[in-house]
């Protein structure tokens, strides 16, 4: 695979032209009112002596050029949907240049231009780019086309291409969380049109990322400093999924592709029963005082077949456009994806040496992930626009990720029955799962201008996000023993009497309904426009999460059964958990309801744009968790406020150059599962996790500088600091249980974190060709408590604490992305190819000195290209993860000396004494996409 | 000009005061308690809530529901005291369990016993007499928990208190754990045990007992002082457990307990855990009868097992055709683990050949004790019980995992045998004697541990009449 990059960078570079000798004409295409430059205009020239015609489209960056072209008089032409053409006469001499500027005016629509935003346009480049020119606030935005042509098919995988961005994978191998400036996700919140949306995770706030399609989206927001009138809950910054919008013109947009992964062309793909169907527990069904039997529960889960290359499908329809009055605009996109993957992996446990705190594996997984993920999603969007001054807009959304996973993992023990290399216990857990995530979402927006400076708006909104999980697993174990021949034997593979088959059930559902208003009046003072804005908003948050386990086991009478594949020739019964586990910390219900004000001014002397004000939030959160009265916390209330002032300078050097200043403060909620005061939780999790009632709330001073220079409508550079400081924040860590028996995982607060970097971002066309970089640099610090093993001089094997300064979990210290693209309109070619850099980063905290498990540093390499096959009719094709990067990681601690079989140190494959100690390795192969688009 | 020099000005302060304003007002925090209530006198023989006192010689009492006994609290039974589980063993709330934060006291006596178990007992040993085990591994009630009461305000360190428990039958114990369970100990509908303790800096003083029929593990202990002599340990877990499994935090003696029909171990000592204090043990002079073989996991051990950071001693211990005999894993703290003068009885090849178990550490596999009786080739080294024949069952055709239900009764319980050595034992004068109990108990008197030291002979009964007084 690596020797076809530079096949393809070659083939990249041929769509070079060389010049000729004779006559030139160049120029560029501009918008009049706006100096945007008009990509992909049509440029006609008329030889007005013979007639003969030659037609070109403008690049990137608005420019054009006819070469070798014959001395005479000509006409030229410049055309644009729902512009006016623009024409001029020249004359060419040979071995001459003559230098033609047009500028296309918009057809006028009356009620396009009036003051409740007309937002046309805002899919393309220039529209992302002005976001960025002309926000009061740092912001990185990325356009619908840029993200239309990008191989990119998840909002998630869109967000990495964002500078000072990385994004956290799941186990597919898939984009599903953006970790912004390295700060935790939880320091993010997610936003679409603005506003929050609920989450259907069952212990976090913030939103999967990869529930997305890519293509419902028009244009994808990064706030990285806040204005009083946004939520403060944002440290590191906010993502706001900008949804289309109707478009003044009928449009209509078909997206039909199909896709492959190489994994699963190589392996095949494992399908289960029940990959359809959404189970709750026979205890939320019948009631807790349910006492379930062997009946209640399938097998389904757990029967399996082979399909050899399941294909994905993805496809996506929008239709929009305005009554002929334009009073009324509708769009509705339609967008389904259905992806198949397979992802490989080796997996050590570790432990720490009791007395030289050296980490020491314990176990060797394989695992083999088998995912297919199925997006819907159906989006409205209908505004009425009363009069130039009154409109109203509903919004109407439903997503939907539906997630069918098999995982086989197979388990050797390093300490138990390992008597030499390749022996040792072995389980063996074919599991499945069966995961729907929803969100529906409606809004109500009305916008009323009252006079020329008073205005005002409001929101009322419904959300509601939940999530039903089915997992079947079954546990098996063998071992492989050496046989009086020398020969080792893996066999037999018999069910584990008292793991047996275990069906977990847990579903939840988080309903916000909140209400925004805000009023802004722009008087003028003292000869300089005022804007000032107010408002608030209330939001009520009710949150419940169930969850209930039941595991089969064997009976007494037949505790040693073999499995040979079909679970239906097993006998299992429901023994000891037969009411579910009500007493679960996953059953919860959790209100919150936040009320805040804001007051904002913002004016403009001379050159320099200030706007600054204060936010008021007050926080009320109360819980009925299903703890019994004899244990602390079954209920509980916080109560809490925040003064979050802002303050933001932009001073325009040249009307191509902004140096930004801003400040903001902030703060980070903790998610509801932490407060909780829980004892148990994630059974998939590797510990136990305790809710903390005394977790207090992150608050940070966030302060930004950043150069931006606009030498070109569409090119840019961008370079800024930041500095943060956090106080409070939170990070899990790893305390003694009340029994000791267990450490288990908790959230705290732990002093004041510091984080500091540097972002630079370069986009630059020439003519058909763009380059898009940028770089960033994060630097943090944390100081926590952290356990060393030792040996005392009594003899005792102990532990003591000691503190530990290390970066924010998921900070790398270089990031890097660079795309390259080429464009030509008139062929109607586009092709990308995208590279993203991700430096080395704390994947886990571990609770021993220096024994945090990190990922290696990757790039992972991206292609795609789109090319029009008939005027609306265009063929593209996406390749993702060319390189097969795999996803690594490791603790910076040197595994032992060679050893005896089941020691620290023993011999192992992928171990080397003296080297980091290998922790894991995933690989998830090329994901291969072609399609069609069809756009009118 | 003079306006926007002005306006800077303003901007200048506005600027200043506003990052100045950050106001950050700490959380108001209500947290429900936990609920305690305060005990009740024991008045009638149905106990329930939360007790303390005395339950009275020879008078039997029930409770369906749930007891607790509170910090500071103690519960006392007297002699010949029956105290009777009413339990079905379906969910946690029918399967009650004692919660103990303060101090549990039974001091049966030889002539008369205390009995914690259930209504049916007499019918449940009928039925393991009989080759029927599904009712004695059903786990009907919840067993005894020894942990510190939740901290409060008023008292932020609890530290539990001392279980003493004498001459007391402990059966039946296993139903699932429920909401009212430390989730850290009984995970949500997983069985729970016969006992667990978990008081690191108290007492658990277990002598002269009987423990039967537990579904899981017999007895777990997450830290504390411990003396554990002359009991006897019977047909314990249905499908795995250990007859006495000890975690980190835990310091102490096993010494002279009859053990027979184990599903895993006889005495696990593993270091898990987080307390900060080794688990350490000296286990000697202890008779361990065919353990191991309902364990359906292979890598586990069938009678003394040091596990996990474990060091301790383990001598004059008799093992009889265990599938497992000494296991000291590598990641033991296998410096620190002495052992010898075991005498090892194996029927089948492959009993022989784990007396000394394949995975142990090399240091202990290539270093066994000369001091042993032990052989390589089946069926040497008789103990000569007074009562038991250690070749009526055919290990070579049944070598585990196995179903309880094909394990005759006379080979998994105690029923009528003996095991006394007769004065043709090769174990008789073999013991080591020059080594003194750990005594991490220092306590003596009634509420205090009696400690038998080492004895010559290897294994529970001494020929001198000490040792095991079953």
């Amino acid at each position: 695979m690596k020797k076809r990059l530079p096949l393809l960078i070659l083939l990249f570079c041929s769509f070079f032209s060389f010049a000729y000798a004779g006559g030139i004409v160049k120029g560029t295409v501009t918008d009049k009112k706006s100096g945007d430059p008009m990509i992909g205009s049509t440029i006609t020239l008329t030889n007005e002596s013979t007639g003969s015609k030659i037609v070109i489209s403008a690049g990137l960056d608005g420019s054009f050029i006819f070469k070798n072209v014959e001395s005479g008089k000509y006409l030229i032409e410049a055309k644009y949907v729902s512009y006016n053409n623009a024409q001029k006469h020249i004359t060419v001499d040979d071995n001459a240049t003559v230098t033609v500027n047009l500028t296309l005016e918009g057809k006028n629509t009356s009620l396009n231009e009036v003051n409740v935003s007309a937002r046309a346009g805002r899919e393309t480049d220039q529209s992302a780019l002005n976001a960025e020119k002309r926000s009061d606030q740092v912001l990185n935005s990325v356009s619908a086309r840029t993200i239309e042509v990008s191989p990119d098919i998840t909002v998630a995988n869109v967000t990495q291409r964002v500078s000072g961005i990385s994004i956290e994978r799941s186990n597919n191998g898939e984009g599903q969380y953006a970790i912004i400036r390295g700060m935790e996700k939880r320091y993010t919140y997610t936003l679409i049109n603005g506003f929050k949306i609920p989450s259907p995770d069952n212990k976090n706030r913030y939103v999967p990322l990869d529930i997305f399609p890519a293509d419902i989206i028009e244009r994808l927001d990064v706030y990285k400093s806040l204005t009083p009138s946004m939520e403060g809950d944002a440290i590191a910054g906010g993502i706001n999924l900008l949804l289309k919008d109707a478009p003044d013109d009928f449009t209509l947009k078909l997206n039909l592709g199909t896709g492959f992964s190489q994994s699963v062309a190589d392996n095949g793909f494992t399908k289960f029963g029940n990959n359809n169907t959404s189970l709750r527990s026979p205890r939320i069904m019948h009631g807790d005082n349910y006492i379930a039997n062997r009946e209640d529960f399938s097998n389904n889960g757990q029967h399996f077949t082979n399909s050899k290359l399941p294909l994905g499908t993805i496809a996506g329809l929008s239709i929009g456009g305005r009554a002929a009055d334009k009073k009324f605009g509708a769009l509705v996109s339609l967008s389904y994806q259905n992806i198949f993957k397979d992802t490989k992996g080796t997996f050590f446990s570790t432990d720490v040496d009791a007395v030289s705190n050296l980490p020491k594996p314990t176990n060797i997984q394989s695992r083999v992930y088998n995912t297919q993920q199925e997006r819907t999603s159906a989006i409205g969007r209908f505004d009425y626009k009363f009069d130039g001054r009154n409109k109203l807009t509903l919004d109407a959304a439903y997503i939907d990720l539906a997630q069918n996973q098999y995982r086989y993992v197979s388990d050797t023990s390093l300490t138990l029955a390992r008597t030499g290399v390749g022996q040792g216990r072995i389980t063996e857990s074919p599991r499945s799962i069966r995961n729907v995530q929803k969100i529906v979402n409606f809004s109500l927006r009305g916008d009323h201008r009252l006079s020329d400076d008073f205005s005002f708006n409001w929101t009322g909104i419904y959300s509601k996000a939940t999530a039903n999980e089915n997992r079947y697993e079954l546990n098996l174990i063998t071992s492989r023993t050496l046989q009086t021949d020398g020969s080792v034997l893996q066999a037999p593979l018999t069910v584990d009497a008292s793991n047996g088959f275990a069906q977990t059930f847990a579903y939840n559902s988080d309903q916000d309904k909140s209400g925004y208003l805000n009023f802004i009046y722009s008087p003028k003072l003292f000869g300089t426009k005022v804007e000032f804005s107010a408002g608030g908003m209330y939001r009520n948050k009710t949150r419940s999460s169930t969850f209930d386990e039941y595991t089969l086991t064997l009976p007494i009478t037949n505790s040693t059964q073999v499995y040979d594949g079909n679970i239906d020739n097993n006998q299992f019964e429901l023994a000891s958990n037969r009411q579910g586990t009500p007493g679960d910390a996953l059953n919860y219900d959790f209100t919150e309801n936040v009320g805040a004000a804001y007051g904002q001014f913002k004016f403009t002397i001379g050159n320099l744009q200030t706007l600054g004000g204060l936010r008021y939030e007050h926080t009320a959160q109360s819980w009925l968790d299903a703890e019994p009265v004899t244990k602390d916390g079954k209920t509980g209330s916080i109560k809490y406020y925040d003064l979050l002032p802002s303050l933001s300078f932009k001073y325009m050097l040249s009307d191509k150059e902004n140096l930004r200043a801003s400040y903001y403060s902030a703060i980070s909620r903790p998610n509801f599962y932490e407060i909780v005061p829980h004892t148990s939780g994630d059974p998939d999790a590797d510990y136990q996790e305790v809710g903390n009632t005394n977790l207090k709330h992150a608050t940070a001073d966030n302060f930004d500088l950043r150069y931006e220079l606009f030498p070109k409508p569409l090119d840019q550079f961008l370079v800024g600091v930041f500095y943060k400081s956090i106080a409070n924040p939170i990070e899990y860590a790893l305390v003694s249980s009340s029994s000791n028996k267990d450490l288990v995982l908790e959230a705290g607060n732990f002093g004041t974190a510091h984080n500091y970097g540097l972002e630079v971002d370069i986009t630059k066309y020439i003519s058909h060709f763009g380059f898009r970089a940028n770089y960033s640099f994060t630097q943090s610090e944390i100081t926590t408590t952290k356990e060393e093993a030792y040996k005392d001089a009594g003899g005792n094997n102990t532990i003591r604490t000691v503190n530990q300064t290390r970066p924010l979990q998921g900070q790398s210290k270089h990031l890097g992305n660079l795309s390259l693209l080429y464009k030509d309109t008139k062929s109607g070619l586009d092709a990308q190819v995208s590279a993203v850099y991700t430096g080395e980063r704390i994947n886990s905290v571990s609770q021993f000195l220096n024994n945090d498990v990190w990922q290696k540093s990757f790039v992972s390499l991206d292609v795609s290209a789109e090319k029009k096959i008939f005027k609306q009719l265009f063929i593209y094709a996406k390749v993702t993860n060319l390189l097969n990067t795999p996803y690594q990681l490791f603790i910076k601690l040197p595994y032992p000396p060679l050893a005896a079989p089941g020691a620290a140190g023993q011999a192992i494959e992928f171990q080397q004494a003296g080297q980091n100690t290998f922790v894991r390795k995933d690989n998830y192969q090329q994901y291969y996409i072609l399609g069609l688009h069809f756009k009118l | 000009m003079k306006t926007r020099a002005i306006l800077n000005q303003l901007i200048a302060v506005l600027g200043l005061g506003i990052v100045l304003s950050a106001c950050h007002q700490k959380e108001i925090v209500e947290v429900s308690a936990a609920l305690v209530q305060t005990a009740n006198p024991i008045t009638t023989d149905t106990l329930a809530g939360t007790v303390k006192g005395t339950l009275l010689s020879g008078k039997t009492y029930y409770f369906k529901t749930d007891i607790t006994v509170n910090d500071g609290d103690t519960l006392l039974m007297q002699n010949g005291v029956h105290l009777i589980a009413l339990g079905d063993g379906i969910t946690a709330a029918t399967s009650p369990e004692i919660f103990v934060h303060g101090t549990f006291i039974s001091l049966g006596t030889q002539d008369k016993p205390n009995y914690i178990t259930v209504k049916n007992a007499d019918e449940l040993h009928a039925q393991a007499a009989q080759q029927n085990y599904t009712n004695v591994f059903f786990g009907w009630w919840g067993g005894i928990t020894c942990t510190p009461a939740t901290p409060s305000d008023l008292k932020p360190n609890p530290a539990g208190g001392d279980a003493i428990i004498k001459w007391t039958h402990i059966e039946f114990g296993g139903g699932p754990a429920g909401a009212l369970d430390n989730q850290d100990i009984y995970k949500s509908g997983t069985a729970r045990f016969n006992m667990y303790f978990g008081n690191k800096t108290k007492n658990l003083i277990i002598e002269d007992s009987w423990f039967f029929g537990a579904k899981d593990d017999n007895i777990q202990v997450g830290g504390g002082h411990i003396s554990i002599m002359r009991n006897t340990f019977e047909l314990c877990g249905g499908v795995g457990g250990e007859l006495f499994n000890m975690k980190t935090g835990t310091l102490g003696d096993i010494a002279y307990n009859v053990c027979i029909g184990s599903a895993t171990n006889s005495f696990k000592i593993s270091d898990s855990g987080t307390s900060g204090i080794q688990c350490t043990a000296t286990v000697y002079n202890n008779t361990m009868i065919d353990g191991g073989y309902r364990q359906t996991k292979s890598g586990r051990g069938g009678s003394i097992d040091f596990e996990k950071g474990a060091r301790g001693r383990a001598y004059n211990n008799l093992i009889v055709n265990c599938r497992f005999g000494l296991r000291v894993t590598p990641d033991a703290d296998v410096p620190n683990v002495a052992y010898g003068n075991h005498a090892f009885y194996g029927y089948s090849q492959a009993i022989t050949d784990q007396f000394y178990t394949s995975d142990s550490d090399p240091a202990v596999k290539n270093a066994k004790a000369p001091s042993d009786i032990i052989s390589t080739t089946p069926k040497q080294n008789n103990p000569v019980f007074y009562g038991f024949d250690v070749d009526q069952y055919d290990f070579t055709a049944n070598p585990g995992p196995i179903s309880a239900s094909l394990q005759p009764s006379k080979i998994v319980t105690i029923g009528i045998s003996n095991f006394k050595l007769q004065a043709s034992s090769p174990a008789l004068n073999k013991g080591k004697t020059d080594f003194a109990p750990l005594a991490s108990v220092t306590t003596t008197g009634t509420y205090g541990t009696t400690i038998t030291p080492p004895g010559k002979d290897i294994g529970a009964y001494q020929n001198d009449g000490t040792g095991n007084q079953h």
